[in-house]
């Protein structure tokens, strides 16, 4: 029994102090966390959507309203699918005559060399000005104007799915 | 005393190298060694936990009762595990990015739970300490090597500066999976070639 007690009381003693470790450390790192989580977001707004000065989340996490000088200009949207290897979350932008702004592929776990090109400027750059019956790859859709990358054609179909997907969405009234 | 403790520094370093002698926590060597950079980054992640867990483990190792060990070794570790992940994830994101899982993963680390069950659970605090920077620079060596080569061969840079001319048509597959079981297998063949006692077999 005495010897039952002193393994109860060493595990608690060590969890103790772990925790109470950790919960320093959590709170010395939190606010740096969540500062560069934002300051990312802000930039990736900003890159898709150069022409605007403001942003005003509509749907938090995904729609955001993008106002330059004071009238919406324009909306920025995030894009989530299944690709390769995992879920692909993108931001883009959409002007007010319906043309993509940019492009903008934030978390991904695509294969390096392969998949993972999709977050170069030369596959994403293809994208811009184009308008909804464009969002396509060349060899899938007659109208499409995209490109896919050699070897990594799942993954590009991905992004320009996930894409062509949310601008329906919007333009059906689907989202705000 | 003062050369058994260099020897328990030197010897993580060739002759019982955690990756290529003891051929342990192989998965996160192989998997994160795409870049010189990840190698670098997971290596230095590495360090502070197998030191950490090496000093913290065998200072207690006094206290706690054998039937408890290896959850009250897995909390310790899994502890400097989270300190490193929060750390990296606030001072260096992007690294923390590119490691992703693999740096929670530490804590089911066979080598640091090795050398806590092996060593540091029998050796005092200063020994334990020196196998775990032995131990470190082992790791870290061999895993930066890993990801120089592949990264050279794969993608033509090395810490993601471009070093072959831009007429370098990259051998992708090093940079894939494949290419580090390719390179582990080489490496050690060096290793048995050139530092093996009683030389080449």
């Amino acid at each position: 029994m005495k010897s039952m007690l002193r393994l109860v009381l060493v595990l608690f003693l060590v969890c103790g102090i772990a925790a109470g470790a950790l919960s320093f450390v959590n709170a010395a790192t939190k606010d740096r966390i969540a500062g560069f989580a934002r300051l990312e977001r802000e930039e990736a707004l900003k890159q898709v959507f150069p022409g605007a000065e403001e942003f005003r989340e509509v749907l938090p996490g995904r729609q955001w309203e993008a106002l330059s000088g004071g009238t919406v200009a324009g909306h920025v949207f995030a894009a989530s699918i299944q690709g390769y290897s995992g879920p692909i979350l993108s931001f883009f932008g959409l002007d007010s005559g319906s043309a993509v702004t940019g492009v903008r592929v934030l978390t991904h776990s695509e294969t390096p060399g392969l998949g993972a090109k999709i977050t170069e400027e030369k596959f994403l750059k293809q994208f811009s000005g184009r308008s909804v019956g464009e969002v396509a790859l060349r060899r899938d859709d007659p109208q499409g104007r995209i490109d896919a990358i050699t070897a990594a054609t799942i993954s590009s179909r991905a992004v320009t799915a996930s894409l062509r997907a949310t601008i329906d969405g919007f333009l059906k009234g689907d989202l705000q | 005393m003062k050369k058994g403790l260099l020897h328990e520094l030197a010897k993580g370093i060739l002759a019982e190298n955690p990756i290529l002698i003891i051929m342990l926590g192989l998965c996160p060597a192989l998997a994160v060694s795409t870049s010189a950079t990840n190698g670098l980054g997971m290596g230095a992640a590495f360090c502070f936990v197998v030191i950490g867990s090496n000093v913290v483990i065998s200072l207690i190792r006094g206290i706690v009762p054998s039937q408890i060990r290896i959850p009250v070794y897995i909390t310790v570790i899994s502890t400097f595990v989270t300190i490193v992940d929060y750390a990296l994830k606030a001072y260096v994101p992007l690294l923390s990015r590119s490691l992703g899982v693999f740096v929670p993963l530490m804590v089911v680390n066979c080598i640091v739970m090795g050398r806590a069950e092996a060593f540091a659970s029998r050796n005092g605090v200063a020994a334990s300490l020196m196998d775990g920077i032995g131990m470190g620079i082992g790791f870290t060596l061999i895993i930066t090597i890993l990801g120089g080569i592949r990264e050279l061969l794969g993608n033509g840079t090395l810490f993601g500066l471009a070093v072959l001319p831009a007429g370098y048509q990259p051998f992708l597959v090093f940079i894939l999976p494949p290419g580090a079981f390719l390179v582990i297998g080489f490496l050690m063949a060096a290793q048995k070639k050139f530092f093996q006692k009683g030389g080449a077999r």
